[in-house]
């Protein structure tokens, strides 16, 4: 452990360019007071991923032990409504749409902002109607910004 | 298993997941269901189920003709069949009962079986109302089937035309009592 600790050391003072003052004795610091460190630190995050990597390992497992294996292959297939299924549930969406989605996000926040914008409409001040007619500004330009370069975002 | 060789051990750590999906199935579960590890969970856990299972006997949610209407009113506060833990499903992936109410037609006949075929086992199949258990008025019709056990394997019939509900309910009890002296474990079957 002390090794690597060195190692790490060594390599970030050499990817880095910057020289690292006396590493071992670092080095040697990080390791005897590692325990402690990663205790007081890290308990919740070791604890996170204990169950984490347990949870759907039991799950995925311990499912096999509770349920009846009599199933038909046509039990695997698509549900339609009972219609005969065209093609995959699981079909990928083409990257363009990724695009799209952001700048719907774009206003769809918008939308909550401006419905709290108009219940305390009367109560703001002068200054708090111009921001936020500036943020919508904002955000406008950058929707026509991004509608303009239709042959780069591919819409 | 059938074939090809089982995988070894050390090919699972390398698997593509639809791989590991299908090694789990044969190697593990072939495993568990033939060693009497199966035997011993089923011993164990066949009493619940069981109970668990004809407490909450879900139904696809599936109207044909004017029994629909009745299923409609069993599930409504007067007769209030949820009392009994049967609750309509909307996704025969979550359905134990498929519940046949009415004149089934040609057309929709492949649509209904599957359905049937859809929904995971245990499953049972429940014919209400004169149409679907023989065809009812239409049972020399051109279009209709005379009777949904032509082509799906049927527990539990209700008659009447339409059936009430109080019938309807009273079939569900009947089923519950069907899943009760058929009690089976889940793993080996028996």
């Amino acid at each position: 452990m002390a090794a690597a600790a060195v190692l790490v050391f060594a390599s970030f003072s050499v990817l880095t360019g910057t020289r690292v003052e006396r590493p071992l004795e670092k080095a040697l610091y990080v390791v005897v007071n590692s325990p402690a460190m990663l205790q007081d630190d890290y308990m919740g995050v070791a604890v996170f991923a204990i169950v984490a990597i347990l949870f759907p390992t039991l799950a995925f497992f311990l499912s096999r032990y509770f349920r009846t294996d009599r199933n038909d292959p046509r039990s695997m297939t698509t549900y339609e409504c009972g219609e005969v299924p065209i093609g995959d549930a699981q079909i990928q969406f083409h990257f363009q749409y990724y695009i799209y989605a952001i700048i719907f996000v774009a206003f769809d926040l918008v939308t909550v902002f401006v419905l709290i914008w108009a219940l305390v409409f009367s109560d703001l001040t002068e200054l708090a109607k111009v921001f936020m007619v500036m943020f919508l500004g904002v955000l406008l330009v950058g929707v026509t910004y991004a509608l303009k370069k239709e042959e780069i975002v591919w819409i | 298993m059938s074939g090809e060789a089982a995988p070894s051990l050390g090919q699972a750590v390398m698997f593509r997941s639809r791989d590991f999906l299908k090694w789990s199935d044969e190697v593990l579960e072939y495993m568990l269901r033939k060693s009497p590890i199966g035997g011993g969970i089923d011993l164990i856990t066949k009493n619940f189920f069981n109970w668990a299972t004809r407490n909450s006997l879900y139904f696809l949610h599936f109207g044909i003709m004017c029994c629909a209407l009745e299923m409609a009113v069993a599930s409504a506060p007067r007769f209030d069949q949820q009392r009994f833990g049967i609750i309509p499903r909307s996704s025969p992936r979550q359905c134990d009962v498929l519940l046949v109410n009415g004149p089934v037609t040609k057309k929709l006949k492949p649509a209904l079986r599957r359905l049937y075929d859809q929904m995971p086992e245990p499953k049972w199949v429940m014919a209400m109302g004169e149409c679907a258990i023989s065809g009812g008025p239409f049972y020399d019709s051109y279009s209709m089937v005379p009777g949904v056990d032509r082509f799906i394997p049927v527990d539990i019939y209700i008659p009447g035309c339409p059936a009430r509900p109080e019938a309807l309910i009273d079939g569900f009890l009947k089923l519950q009592k069907l899943i009760k002296e058929n009690k089976k474990g889940l793993l080996t079957g028996r």
